[in-house]
């Protein structure tokens, strides 16, 4: 046997020992029975300095344990039990992502509903389903261009509609135009400027 | 290289099904769990049959052992629980006083066991200590110092290098020859 593999049992008791040293000595110990008793002896060494020795020393210690979990091989954890992990992480993904989408969902829903409640859908609102059922209903007579370029530019019918379209607006069918624009912008001298 | 690491690749490669790294563990361990049990257990032969029990209960145990905490010290509970379970099966009550797990492992437990001593333990007990006394009697100065540092005073090789003015190689080396001295003086009496 040789020293150096000694040399590491004997650092195996007493923790100086880096991790490839101890791959290395746990080879050489499953290849060879003896040196699992020369540790033992070793540290028997230790016990009997400090006066700690049991008052009945089992050599077969170790073996007697070794012999009855020959036949009991370590429960690994298993392809299927790390299967458990990550179906559990998997799982928790998507917890999250369905958290995500709640938190999605009521945000949207939350921002429609906002919607509705401070800019009501003018197809919706009962003036403009009146407004839509009368437009259908009459009998709407067509002007030629000509009377409407009359109607124009005659000030007083012009401010006369003008006047009718803003205070009945809410009851414009939304599938109709506001007939009129009214720009207003400024002169070069500052004055308002209509037209 | 401390304690941890040392105990962490072992129950690694023992979780792994490595039998040698588990029976490392238990050569390691077993005459201080042992040296526990008897403080409960007064028959020496159910303290070892105890003690074996719960090495077997650690190795069947081990693929939970997360280390969290050292493994001595989860083993140390392990083996008080065996120890308590086999008094309530023997009708008997744990002893009254408490035995904290990190306090277990530097019990004096020579004096705590003569009242159980039988006189065929002790004979084998008291040959097996004169030979080592004996044995580092006849030792070189620093092989016997180094080894005296390491098993009695209970110091890392780095501050025996400190104490003895020398490289660790040369401690590790002084502690292994020492061992190997003591050892050729010991293995014809367990044989």
């Amino acid at each position: 046997m040789k020293d150096s593999i000694k040399e590491l049992l004997s650092r195996i008791l007493d923790e100086d020992i880096s991790e490839f040293e101890a791959q290395r000595i746990l080879k050489e110990i499953n290849s060879n029975d003896e040196l699992g008793l020369t540790l033992q002896r070793y540290d028997l060494i230790g016990h009997a300095m400090r006066k700690e020795l049991p008052k009945q020393f089992n050599q077969n210690f170790v073996h007697n344990i070794s012999s009855k979990l020959i036949n009991e091989e370590m429960e690994i954890p298993s392809p299927g039990h790390r299967e458990v992990i990550e179906t559990t992480n998997g799982f928790n993904r998507f917890k999250t992502a369905v958290g995500f989408a709640i938190a999605a969902s009521v945000a949207v829903f939350s921002f429609v509903a906002f919607q509705n409640i401070f800019q009501p859908d003018v197809n919706t609102t009962p003036n403009a389903i009146v407004a839509d059922q009368i437009v259908e209903q009459t009998d709407i007579q067509r002007v030629s261009s000509e009377d409407l370029q009359n109607f124009i530019s005659n000030p007083k019918a012009a401010a006369s509609f003008n006047s009718y379209i803003m205070n009945h607006a809410e009851y414009a069918s939304p599938r109709v135009s506001v007939p009129h624009v009214r720009i207003v912008g400024y002169g070069k001298d500052g004055l308002e400027e209509r037209n | 290289m401390g304690e941890k690491n040392n105990d962490k690749e072992l129950v690694k490669r023992a979780q792994k099904g490595e039998k040698a790294a588990f029976d490392t563990l238990v050569t390691k361990y077993h005459l201080k769990v042992v040296n526990l049990v008897t403080r409960f257990v007064k028959n020496a032969d159910d303290a070892q049959d105890v003690a074996q029990e719960a090495f077997i209960k650690a190795y069947r145990g081990l693929k939970n052992f997360r280390g969290d905490s050292a493994f001595y010290t989860w083993l140390y509970r392990i083996a008080i629980n065996s120890a308590k379970n086999y008094l309530v099966s023997q009708g008997r009550k744990s002893p009254a006083y408490a035995v904290d797990v990190e306090d277990a492992e530097h019990m004096e437990s020579a004096t705590n066991l003569k009242e159980y001593d039988t006189p065929e333990g002790n004979m084998l007990t008291d040959e097996i200590e004169k030979t080592v006394y004996k044995a580092i009697k006849d030792l070189p100065e620093d092989l016997k110092t180094a080894i005296t540092l390491r098993e009695l005073e209970g110091m890392s090789y780095d501050e025996i290098a400190n104490v003895m003015e020398c490289p660790i190689g040369t401690v590790r080396s002084r502690i292994f020859r020492a061992r190997e001295a003591i050892d050729k003086h010991l293995k014809p009496l367990l044989d």
